[in-house]
């Protein structure tokens, strides 16, 4: 997937959530070391992955990214929650999303006026 | 004017650990789900071994299935996703609430009749009441019992979502 498209994923997700465009978008790149697990705390973000790889796996709320399981009939390239990030690979590991972080209804106010 | 209906879906599971994805359509008259009721069917219990020893003629049949659950209530987590404002509306532990009774061999149960009631034939929902302004609701269910067994267990879990719908009178 590519940036541009992620970017458009998140832009109809956000708006079918009820956020339009009261939202952060960012790019986040992690770069992991070898066989680190990372968890990252999403609640009430929504986080889009760009690269695809069989060397890291991501769990989320609903569901995984794993090229390795074979117990899975679907995966996810959407994530939310508690977001935990594995690097399988003996290297370094580099990995981009596109999130999606709610802005407050201060910050919200203030734009309408 | 108003009814309740229900959609039920079945998820078969088969593999350790499995985790399964799903849709459930929402009709299109549909106002709100006001309901959830989960359960379950494990398939594997009635994997009985028959030994049938070379000096008899009649098979023995073992009194303990083979792939019995051995006390894991819990057979797995079940999570429902709206694509609208609701997002991941519900939650749960899928429990087996008959796991300590054998109700696959009959010889078990000769003084525990079927009723309304037991063996699992009639349920509660769950009681919620959630927008329902969406076309699917997106669910996913992992496997707890075969990872927890560390083996391959064959089982249905039954989801049913009540919806309120509004009909032409």
């Amino acid at each position: 997937m590519t940036i541009d498209s992620a970017i458009e994923i998140l832009r109809g997700r956000m708006d079918d959530l009820g956020y339009r465009k009261n939202y952060y978008p960012h790019i986040k790149h992690f770069v992991l070391q070898p066989g680190e697990l990372r968890e990252v705390n999403a609640f009430n973000q929504l986080w889009i992955l760009v690269d695809e790889s069989s060397d890291f796996s991501i769990s989320g709320e609903m569901g995984v990214y794993d090229l390795t399981l074979k117990n899975v009939n679907e995966l996810k390239y959407e994530f939310q929650g508690l977001i935990r990030i594995k690097n399988y690979a003996s290297g370094i590991t580099h990995l981009r999303f596109v999130a999606g972080i709610p802005k407050h209804k201060k910050q919200k106010q203030n734009e309408r006026k | 004017m108003r009814e309740e209906q229900a959609i039920v879906e079945v998820i078969p599971i088969s593999k350790q650990g499995e985790i399964r994805h799903f849709q459930v359509k929402v009709p299109m008259n549909a106002m709100e789900v006001i309901g959830i009721q989960t359960g379950v069917r494990i398939k594997s219990k009635a994997a009985l071994t028959v030994i049938v020893p070379r000096d008899r003629d009649v098979a023995i049949t073992p009194s303990v299935a083979v792939d019995s659950p051995g006390g894991i209530s819990v057979v797995g987590e079940l999570k429902l996703q709206s694509s609208e404002k609701p997002n991941v509306f519900y939650g749960t532990l899928v429990r087996d609430a008959f796991e300590e009774f054998d109700f696959s061999n009959p010889f078990a149960v000769p003084f525990f009749p079927e009723k309304d009631w037991t063996h699992g034939n009639k349920k509660e929902m769950e009681k919620l009441t959630i927008d329902a302004n969406t076309t699917v609701i997106s669910g996913v269910y992992k496997d707890n019992l075969g990872a927890a067994l560390k083996r391959d267990m064959v089982y249905e879990v039954f989801l049913a979502v009540w919806f309120k719908i509004e009909t032409k009178k």
